[in-house]
């Protein structure tokens, strides 16, 4: 039967944010009491599942309840079989995690615990002792601590890649599925291939170098070597590393732990006899991250014993070259570069140059067919030249890929037939569109010569008015002035305005004077008027090959009765007229 | 047989450290003083009997300025050259305390003192005079040498080489 609701005790497995504990509640339908017993031992325990010593005096104060009430609560999760505990209740142990993960973490956790327990006799062997060397507590902690931040890392990012996975599996771009075909043929998650991807790097070089001296006991590089002899590069590395530390580090104790240059960077792990220095281009991911401390961890592991008994024979540390350079050969790639005959640059490039070939073939068929094309056209009316007379048919011919289509008019249906017949038995005529329409050609020839006559007489009345409008304009100098000013120029723009709408018109430029002055002063003056009017009509945009300048003739002028008006002025008068006129 | 080492070359600034691997390494010498700054690091192969012996040489700034970094710089070393300069004195007084310092660091490294530029002295000097003088320990390998005209050079790189080899 489940209690009342208190608030206090939910609250508090709230806090304890345990998933496991919110399985197991609903799993056995725990109450709220029962829960937040679970939940404190759970945390006690710290989730590993070693067994924690205890009391239920101790219990009841940690849960917050009566001693009674946590003997209660304890045998609860026991029916549940949810616990183990001794029967005074001293060692209580979480029994049973459901999920094979848990299961898998339990045996790991037992495997830890027995290494721990292997740590803590020695531990108590060398208690007592003056002096505890660094190096060789080291040896024996590190593997399991290392090992298990290792692999809580590893869980943490396999949660990562397992969300991008989800996120993935919602999504629809065609980029996503080339992760997902990729996943699919190399059974690594989508995730985790586009974590890698959008990561790229590459280790260059890896040197592992002794602590103390500073010697290069082993080296990779995935490139020849370079012009600085390793054994020099790593004793400057060790120099640079320990003035970092002496200089800049508080702590003595603290390691460096990277060093960057430009798009490079020097990535050093540091175990108990040696460091590793990797040197990286790019931005190597997490995974990277955790396989260089679960390779120097492995590698130190391997190779103990040579590296404390290494005293400067350098062909005793021969079993640190392979792993050295089978870990830098690992991680020479990039993953772009991994696929290199089929990287997007190159089928890019393959799929331009079969779009350009087709290009190619696209436009050299085009200007065949309109060279041919063309040919045919001339070939059919040389033909319909040569077999009927030209008086009969009005048409024209337009061949497209070998096909001939004729518009126009013929006097009547029998002609239109053998048009077509002439058209069809030209060579390399495919086909023929006959669109040739009936029609009495002769009326058609007297309609389009009247329409001409009729356009003449249109332009002329056209002409006769422009005539007009310019002869009422007179563009009036002042004495012994040539150049255009604003009263002039004004009225050259009234020209133009109406002759631009007749551009069949031409322009006759024409300049007077009154009797004043000689005629030489005069002459001069008519004529610079004249060029300074054209100019301006011309600046306006007429064409110079319409505008005709008239030489200065005062005879000629004063014969002309349109210019009686301006004996006693001095201007520019412009008449119009049609081209063919002059 | 390869067998590499570390060895270190300390003494007072401008007493001839970076000249004596000069000349060791390369076999140059130049008068032009350049001080060296923090660390200077060298290769040199020794042929022994049993194989060859490569030196890693860091040449040590002499100036005040690194001692806390120099300290660090010695750890590790299987050896050390102490070079002093004969026309300056107090750069061999110095030259016992900067032992003690080498020696508190690698407790089992050997050792050999250079008293160095033989060539800018007027006459014959007695090394053994001058160690006493200095209060250098007794029983050390002292080597008067001038890295202008190459005197006893080789000598005390072989020296060290053969001290380290039979530890």
């Amino acid at each position: 039967m489940k209690k009342d609701i208190d608030t206090r005790t939910l609250i508090r497995i709230d806090e304890l944010d345990n998933p496991y504990l919110r399985h197991f509640v609903r799993k056995h339908n725990l109450d709220d009491r029962e829960a937040l017993a679970l939940g404190v031992l759970m945390e006690q325990t710290n989730q590993m599942q070693l067994a924690i010593k205890t009391s239920y005096p101790i219990l009841a104060r940690d849960i917050g309840v009566s001693t009674n009430e946590a003997y209660r609560l304890v045998q609860a999760l026991h029916r549940h079989r949810i616990l183990e505990s001794t029967p005074d209740g001293e060692l209580i142990r979480i029994a049973f995690y459901p999920l094979k993960e848990t299961v898998d973490e339990i045996r790991l956790s037992y495997k830890n615990a027995r290494r721990l327990d292997i740590i803590e006799s020695y531990l108590n062997s060398i208690k007592g002792k003056d002096y505890l060397a660094k190096n060789d507590l080291f040896d024996e902690v590190y593997p399991i601590i290392g090992a298990l931040i290792t692999k809580k890392m590893a869980e943490a990012l396999r949660s990562l890649a397992q969300y991008i996975d989800r996120r993935l599996e919602s999504a629809t771009s065609l980029r996503l599925w080339r992760y997902r075909v990729r996943s699919w043929i190399s059974g690594v998650p989508a995730g985790e291939l586009m974590l890698r991807d959008s990561l790229p790097f590459i280790v260059e070089e890896l040197f592992i170098i002794e602590n103390k001296s500073g010697l290069l006991l082993a080296h990779h590089s995935r490139k020849a070597e370079g012009e600085v002899d390793r054994d020099l590069v790593s004793g400057m590395l060790t120099a640079i590393k320990d003035f970092i530390k002496t200089s800049f580090k508080e702590k003595r104790d603290e390691e460096v732990g990277e060093i960057s240059y430009g798009d490079a960077r020097i990535l050093i792990r540091s175990e108990p006899h040696f460091y590793a220095a990797f040197v990286v281009n790019g931005n190597p991911d997490i995974e990277f991250n955790l396989e260089m401390g679960r390779f120097t961890v492995e590698l130190h592991r391997a190779n103990r014993q040579l590296l404390r008994s290494f005293k400067g024979d350098m062909k005793s540390l021969g079993p640190l070259q392979p792993p050295v350079r089978e870990f830098v050969q690992r991680y020479s790639t990039l993953p772009t570069e991994e696929k290199a005959s089929k990287s997007p640059m190159k089928r890019l490039k393959f799929a331009g140059a079969i779009l350009g070939m087709i290009c190619l073939y696209l436009a050299g068929t085009a200007v065949y067919h309109a060279w041919n094309d063309s040919r045919l056209e001339k070939a059919v009316m040389d033909r319909l030249a040569g077999k009927m007379p030209a008086h009969m048919y009005d048409i024209s011919i337009d061949v497209g890929r070998g096909t001939a289509k004729a518009r126009g008019i013929a006097s009547s249906e029998e002609i239109i037939r053998r048009l077509g017949e002439v058209i069809a038995s030209t060579p390399g005529i495919k086909g023929v569109d006959n669109r040739v329409l009936v029609a009495d050609i002769e009326r058609i020839s007297k309609y389009r010569e009247e329409m001409n006559t009729i356009r003449k007489r249109m332009d002329a009345i056209l002409l006769a008015q422009t005539r007009e409008e310019l002869e009422k304009i007179v563009i009036r100098f002042p004495i012994n002035v040539a150049q255009i000013g604003k009263e002039q120029d004004f009225l050259i723009k009234r020209i133009y305005e109406i002759v631009k709408h007749h551009p069949g018109a031409h322009l006759d430029v024409v300049a007077f004077a009154d009797k004043t002055g000689s005629y030489e002063i005069n002459k001069s003056l008519a004529e610079r008027r004249v060029a300074a009017v054209r100019a301006g009509l011309i600046a306006r945009g007429i064409s110079p090959s319409r505008i005709t300048p008239f030489p200065f003739d005062q005879a000629l002028i004063e014969s002309d009765p349109r210019m009686a008006a301006h004996r006693d002025e001095r201007g520019i008068i412009i008449f119009a007229r049609m081209k063919e006129e002059k | 047989m390869i067998i590499q080492k570390k060895i270190c070359l300390l003494g007072d600034f401008a007493v001839g450290k970076t000249s004596l691997i000069r000349r060791f390494v390369h076999n140059e010498f130049s008068e032009n003083y350049l001080t060296t700054i923090g660390v200077h690091i060298s290769k040199k192969e020794i042929s022994l009997e049993s194989g060859s012996l490569v030196l890693i040489i860091w040449d040590l700034a002499g100036n005040d300025g690194f001692q806390r970094t120099a300290a660090s710089y010695m750890v590790g070393a299987a050896g050390a050259i102490f070079v002093g300069d004969l026309s300056r004195s107090e750069t061999i007084n110095s030259l016992p305390s900067q032992i003690s310092s080498f020696k508190s660091a690698n407790p089992d490294a050997s050792f050999v003192v250079a008293l160095n530029k033989t060539d800018l002295m007027p006459h014959p000097v007695d090394a053994n005079e001058i160690a006493s003088k200095a209060g250098l320990p007794d029983g050390l390998s002292i080597f008067l040498t001038s890295c202008k005209i190459g005197e006893n050079v080789e000598d005390v790189f072989s020296s060290l080489a053969g001290l380290i080899m039979e530890r």
